[in-house]
């Protein structure tokens, strides 16, 4: 997916970027860089002001195709009185018409458990906490993703917040699966380095709507140079017995 | 299952009593009897005139518009995620009572048009420029706040509540009375017609809801979500918010303005009841049923032999509902 001057308000502006299939990309940036705009742009949810988007090899349909953007948000709605299985029931909501009811069935079964929510299924949502509701959304986004599917792009914004060490280790073995399907392009905004960053194919830095610049996820001295010019501080990720790490000075 | 047939009978059972009691009493011998007379073609005498040609109308026009408006009211509720809000309240009903009032005052000598399609087709019109000017005070804002769209709406109410003041003015006396009546709904002047009418319009109505339920449900987490599952969440408001004027309208047209029942109705089955989207629209168009039979046999009985207006009963119930509601929302 490639996108060409993107222009959105104040908020972004020109911003390209040529998404390439299969990869993961993280997004990072000081607050009110424009991260979450610009993935609300790429889920289509608000129309850009000026700017092109083209799908693989230049087609223009890259809205047109159903079911491939997928998005979790990082501002979590209210849901009203719902229990949860019926919310991560609702990921299949783009598929009804084609699989069986007992495949939907199967499937947000499936998730309930890799997201240890099973004990919480006839729970209402709006009765859990934080933690539990954001487990809730990624269980529900994940019932959405289908491996099957060609060139979809899954966005994933801030999802580290609410969530707990061992349910952060889950997401990142999750993500290693989709990397592997090569199914998704997925495009990440967070805010730190963790174990995640080992998935990272590429960091975009991101600073008032525009692209700072672009690196691969190896080239730590590059990025920290990027890192520290966005946020104005001194700033270096290193590695560390195959873990990453950030230090931060002023 | 069980609590089905449970709630079919009480339905059945509110019918009979709505039949029987009334001016004159019938006894379900007698009914009976009006019945096997009619079909077996025999002359007809007034007792069984009054039966078949009143009463018997009058109940079943009550019963269908009592489950059109309850779930109108539902849904409207549904679609904003703001629980205090019905027909009446978004100034649909007093549009379409407006538009009717013209008609009543101004429209009666147009000769080529029938005199039911001149009432819907005005009152229509009215309720589609009401509802409008609602959403476009609002500014077409996604979700309104619950206060917003009350003070718009009460607005909006005001300005065609008195439009409907100056055309009562302007008309005769008759006229005039008829407008006040009508203004606050009746069942007298059903007929057989109307039914028939009411009873398509249920039938697509319940297939219509019960297929935008499934959608309902989905915008419940969030408007975003639901566009990236594939919904055209404004697409399918425009529409529904279309389909409920229509509804609203022509009940309005038929029979006045009817106020309450699509908040009273959903308040009490989310209160008693355990509800799941999928089950949520019929327990709300049977009780809306029954509710608006009920209310009609109290607005003839409770003065009787003068019968009260159908939406003083219904204001009666539906007042303190509505301080209800909008206690849990806005004190919490």
């Amino acid at each position: 997916m490639e996108v060409v001057q993107l222009s959105y308000k104040h908020i972004i502006q020109d911003f390209s970027f040529d998404f390439l299939p299969g990869k993961c990309y993280l997004v990072m940036g000081p607050n009110g860089a424009g991260k979450s705009t610009l993935l609300h742009l790429l889920a289509g949810l608000i129309k850009p002001t000026s700017g092109k988007f083209f799908g693989l090899n230049h087609q223009h349909d890259y809205f047109n195709e159903k079911n491939r953007v997928v998005l979790l948000q990082k501002k979590l709605h209210d849901v009203l009185n719902l229990t949860v299985e019926e919310v991560v029931a609702m990921g299949r909501f783009p598929f009804m018409r084609q699989e069986s009811w007992g495949l939907t069935e199967q499937k947000t079964a499936q998730q309930l458990s890799t997201w240890k929510i099973e004990h919480l299924s006839s729970r209402r949502y709006h009765t859990l906490s934080g933690g539990e509701q954001q487990r809730v959304h990624l269980a529900r986004v994940w019932n959405q993703l289908e491996f099957t599917v060609e060139h979809g792009v899954f966005l994933i914004d801030e999802p580290f917040s609410n969530l707990d060490f061992s349910v952060y280790l889950d997401f990142v073995h999750e993500l290693e699966k989709i990397k592997m399907s090569k199914a998704y392009t997925v495009i990440l905004v967070d805010h730190s380095i963790g174990p995640v960053f080992r998935l990272m194919d590429e960091v975009l830095v991101l600073n008032q709507g525009t692209c700072l610049g672009a690196c691969a996820s190896e080239n730590l001295t590059e990025l920290s140079t990027l890192l520290s010019k966005a946020f104005e501080l001194s700033l270096n990720v290193f590695q560390f017995e195959r873990a990453y790490y950030l230090a931060m000075q002023r | 299952m069980g609590r089905w047939i449970f709630w079919g009978c009480i339905a059945a059972a509110a019918i009979l009593l709505a039949l029987s009691l009334g001016a004159i009493h019938f006894s379900l011998v007698s009914m009976a009897r009006f019945m096997r007379d009619f079909i077996q073609g025999k002359d007809p005498y007034l007792e069984q005139q009054i039966f078949l040609n009143l009463r018997a109308p009058r109940v079943f026009a009550s019963f269908l518009t009592g489950g059109i408006l309850a779930c109108c009211g539902y849904f409207l509720q549904q679609l904003f995620r703001n629980p205090v809000i019905e027909p009446g309240m978004i100034g649909t009903s007093s549009g379409a009572a407006f538009g009717a009032s013209i008609y009543i005052v101004f429209g009666q000598g147009i000769a080529w048009l029938p005199t039911e399609a001149g009432f819907f087709i005005s009152a229509l019109l009215g309720g589609l420029i009401a509802t409008l000017f609602v959403f476009f005070i609002t500014g077409f804002r996604k979700h309104p706040s619950v206060v917003v769209l009350l003070v718009t709406g009460i607005a909006v109410n005001a300005l065609f509540t008195s439009g409907i003041a100056f055309v009562s003015y302007l008309a005769r006396d008759p006229q005039a009375r008829s407008i006040t009546f009508w203004g606050l709904g009746m069942f007298s002047n059903a007929h057989w017609f109307q039914v028939i009418t009411l009873c398509l319009l249920t039938f697509l109505m319940l297939i219509g809801f019960n297929h935008a339920i499934k959608t309902i449900k989905i915008l419940q987490i969030g408007d975003d979500n639901a566009q990236l599952l594939g919904i055209n969440v404004f697409r399918f408001q425009v529409f529904m918010i279309f389909f409920i004027v229509v509804l609203v309208a022509l009940c309005t047209a038929f029979f006045g303005v009817i106020s309450f029942v699509g908040l009273i109705i959903p308040h009490i089955v989310h209160l008693r009841f355990k509800v799941t989207y999928e089950n949520s629209v019929w327990k709300v168009w049977l009780l809306g049923c029954i509710f608006l039979v009920l209310a009609d046999l109290l607005s003839r009985q409770l003065m009787s032999p003068v019968e009260l207006p159908i939406g003083i009963v219904t204001s009666l119930v539906g007042v303190p509902m509505f301080i209800s509601a909008l206690k849990s929302r806005l004190w919490k």
